[in-house]
């Protein structure tokens, strides 16, 4: 290998470095505001909320109206969102981090990596836990 | 009920702190812990403990992306098959019975317990005498560039590295993955190995590019956990927050501690954890009744 060549892939490497720490930093910082303040408005709120969480909400205006009413269940939901959403969004950013790189292959894997979270969606959404 | 949120952030302020030292993620104390101890459904348990697996990943690849000894290509290739295996697993772990779940769980930290109990001398006679460098890489890690290198701190110099039997690698990784969707746990564990046993990465590039996959496998569980509706919001971000935390100091203090000790009581705490899950199993399963149960 010349030493070109190796002076590209590090520069490469730092690139994407640099990519993937930025989303991770943002996502995770996110996440501990949104499970912050959901807590501490299960705190202030006490006993007078719902004993179980497990319901989502039923559409986008029942998750609107309880975030501006500040039920702690649509902050903590969110928290989980971004929390799961920061991976997530780390594989699809780094597709063009590697397409910027024309670095072709690796544009390939990580789409693959990519549609296998697609395709999770859709498993979870067929299939229900079974509580047995 | 606010009592219950407290005590879940120390159980799992423990859970990440304990793993941390034993270079465990916190999935095999979570997962016990509730359902033992505060006698949550083990799809819950489940479901919480792979969301605070995803937390503590970031944190801990954030800081070995920063000291750039993650192999991101690497990383990248692997989560094929650690994504796959983590797909597989959770639609299996969502179509199981709990109490056959519980069964596996037992075995599981059974054998863990078991493997980490036996240290290794091994990595620093590869370091010192060379033997990373003298590999060669297989045809796919020649063609996808998965060889790298990074600075030992401790040997102050750079390791270069080349991977071998990426194939064989692909295959034990996807195992780590399907662990994670049945069990919710990282399965760091079997990654480190499948890299470095298997495919000749050294050690510490193995930990940090394994930290940094185990987000995007554990996120793939979580997503059917999320949808299949088994996430309790109220138990994962008192879970989430404390191991988060709980790794944190962990890493921290890790170098100051004799690690003797720490595995000694890792050990007999994953026996009694094995033993309770597989005696709740039998109990759920068989009405089997086992002396000791939580």
């Amino acid at each position: 290998m010349s030493d070109k060549e190796l002076q590209f892939e590090k520069s490469e490497a730092q690139f994407i470095n640099r990519v993937v720490a930025f989303i991770l930093a943002t996502g995770m910082y996110t996440t501990i505001g949104f499970y912050l303040v959901g807590l501490i408005l299960l705190f202030i709120k006490g006993d007078s909320i719902p004993q179980v969480a497990q319901q989502y909400f039923h559409s986008f205006g029942d998750f609107f109206s309880s975030l501006f009413t500040l039920d702690p269940r649509a902050f903590l939901y969110l928290g989980t969102v971004s929390l799961i959403l920061t991976p997530v969004s780390r594989v699809f950013i780094s597709i063009f981090a590697f397409w910027k790189e024309k670095d072709f292959k690796f544009v390939g894997i990580t789409a693959i990596v990519f549609l296998v979270i697609v395709a999770s969606v859709l498993v979870g959404s067929v299939f229900k836990i079974n509580v047995g | 009920m606010l009592t219950t949120f407290v005590l879940m952030f120390l159980v799992a302020i423990f859970a990440g702190f304990f793993g941390a030292l034993v270079g465990v993620g916190g999935g095999v104390i979570i997962v016990p812990a509730l359902t033992l101890l505060f006698h949550l459904p083990i799809h819950s348990a489940i479901a919480a403990s792979i969301v605070s697996v995803i937390a503590t990943s970031i944190a801990g690849a954030l800081s070995y992306v920063d000291q750039q000894i993650t192999n991101v290509r690497l990383g990248m290739f692997l989560e094929i098959s650690t994504t796959a295996g983590a797909l597989v697993g959770a639609l299996i772990g969502v179509l199981m019975h709990g109490w056959v779940l519980s069964l596996i769980f037992g075995a599981l930290i059974f054998y863990m317990a078991i493997i980490s109990y036996r240290t290794r001398k091994v990595e620093d006679r590869m370091l010192e005498s060379g033997g990373y460098e003298a590999k060669t890489d297989d045809k796919i890690a020649r063609t996808l560039r998965l060889y790298g290198n990074y600075h030992d701190e401790a040997l102050k110099r750079e390791v270069n590295y080349h991977a071998t039997k990426t194939v064989e690698g692909s295959l034990i990784s996807s195992l780590a993955g399907v662990g994670s969707g049945l069990l919710g746990i990282g399965g760091g564990v079997i990654k480190v190995a499948a890299m470095n046993s298997m495919m000749g990465i050294p050690m510490k590039a193995s930990v940090a590019t394994s930290k940094f996959m185990i987000g995007v496998t554990a996120a793939t569980s979580a997503v059917v956990y999320f949808i299949a509706g088994g996430i309790n919001q109220y138990t994962v971000a008192p879970v989430a927050l404390g191991t988060m935390l709980g790794a944190t100091m962990g890493s921290l203090i890790m170098n100051k501690l004799h690690s003797k000790v720490i595995k000694t009581v890792f050990f007999v705490l994953m026996i009694y954890l094995g033993y309770q899950m597989i005696a709740k199993g039998l109990l759920l399963g068989f009405n089997i009744k086992f002396p000791g149960l939580l």
